[in-house]
């Protein structure tokens, strides 16, 4: 669910006040270009994605919808999506399925830096990390490397269906765990 | 060829991660938007889906992008969306004369592309991104589905304005729908019968829906949808 800041701000997206565009880029900014950088690497265009994704949010500000999740996981899952069809586009920008994995293992740099929620970020990660490897695997796959279900299956050598199993399996164990009274 | 719901149901989970080609999602968000049990995995598969984007670790924005971002939202302002399109319509610019207010010209504009989309089914998929991007930068949404039909709606002066084009002539009996989805909530934007054209003013404002589709639904329309989508928002 979102909090009264995101409402707010989306308010006044609707109002067409510039100020809200740059307060979302202020405080939304870095997890955008983080995950582009996740899925494409190459800064030009992480960058162009970024770009696309924020001037989406200001062309039509109803799509964000505060009752349904927060602002962020809304504008990371459209950078998510702008820069899956970029890889898609061009064979050769994919990512291997090696330095995706490392990647999903690293821990946070979590030194003095003042990121807003980065504690909760370690606890989610922890999540990632809490499912079991093949479901990691197929997850990361699918959403950071921007694998159909099918290639998937393909790149991992499994039948379809348990591709597709593995990916419910993964995600409802992360909805327990978001259910979890330690989140709250 | 038509998907069962049982085969469509096991696919809710790559439809929520974006692992689905772009022809498997059309057919699983037309199905996901009649459906209620798949509407309910759908939304907790995101949820799931929400979690995992908040595990990305943030990267410092290069110097100067939020400028960049804030000069090309300014131009996106100054710059009529309709402008890539008079390029390639000469007969519509000759009727659109001087004494159209800048925001019909645009929505004219519109239904011209969106009537001549369905002429060039060749180009068919070219035409539908070329709509879909020109709409969305109206704040407006684009249509279509499997067959010829496809739809634009764009906010006007008061409300909005609905174009569709490629539908045949509604059954005896029957009408097609125009259906605003505001937070999850199905919302009647009026009926028309098909032909060749439709433009329909749609007295409400489309700012706060997040998707549109069209259905088929007895005389008078119905209160929801009761049919599966023609075509949707993709």
């Amino acid at each position: 669910m979102a909090s009264s800041r995101d409402s707010e701000l989306a308010d006044r997206l609707l109002a067409r006040e510039d100020d809200a565009l740059r307060e979302a880029i202020a405080r939304h900014g870095s997890s955008v270009y983080g995950i582009a950088m996740r899925v494409i690497t190459e800064p030009t265009l992480a960058e162009e994605v970024a770009q696309d994704t924020f001037l989406a949010l200001w062309r039509r500000p109803g799509a964000f919808d505060p009752t349904r999740g927060a602002l962020q996981s809304f504008l990371v899952g459209i950078a998510r999506n702008k820069a899956v069809d970029l890889v898609r586009r061009e064979e050769a920008r994919r990512r291997t399925r090696e330095a995706l994995l490392r990647e999903a293992e690293i821990e946070p740099q979590c030194d003095m830096h003042a990121l807003e929620g980065l504690e909760e970020r370690a606890e989610v990660r922890d999540a990632l990390g809490r499912l079991s490897e093949v479901q990691r695997e197929a997850v990361v796959l699918a959403y950071f490397g921007g694998r159909t279900y099918r290639e998937v299956a393909e790149e991992l050598g499994i039948p379809e269906g348990t591709a597709k199993t593995r990916l419910r399996d993964a995600l409802t164990k992360l909805r327990t765990l978001l259910a979890s009274p330690e989140r709250s | 060829m038509e998907r069962t719901h049982d085969e469509l149901k096991t696919l809710m989970a790559p439809f929520a991660l974006g692992a689905l080609t772009p022809e498997e999602e059309r057919v699983v968000r037309g199905h996901v938007l009649s459906c209620k049990e798949c509407q309910r995995d759908a939304e907790s598969m995101r949820a799931a889906v929400a979690l995992l984007t908040e595990t990305v670790a943030p990267v410092q924005l290069p110097a100067g992008l939020t400028e960049r971002i804030m000069a090309a939202a300014r131009q996106d302002a100054r710059s009529p969306a309709a402008a890539p399109v008079r390029q390639s319509m000469s007969l519509g610019r000759r009727w659109l004369s001087g004494a159209l207010a800048g925001g019909l010209a645009v929505v004219v504009a519109l239904g011209l592309l969106t009537f001549n989309l369905v002429r060039t089914q060749s180009q068919l998929d070219d035409s539908r991104a070329a709509l879909t991007a020109l709409v969305g930068g109206r704040g407006g949404f684009a249509l279509s589905g499997s067959g010829r039909a496809v739809a634009s709606l764009v906010p006007g002066d008061s409300g909005a304005i609905f174009v569709a084009a490629g539908f045949h002539h509604a059954p005896e009996g029957k009408t097609y729908q125009v259906w605003l989805s505001e937070n999850g909530r199905m919302v009647s934007a009026g009926t028309f019968d098909g032909g060749e054209l439709t433009v329909l003013h749609v007295d409400k404002s489309v700012s706060r829906a997040n998707a549109a589709a069209v259905t088929i639904e007895p005389d008078g329309g119905s209160r929801a949808p009761t049919t599966a989508p023609l075509i949707a928002t993709q």
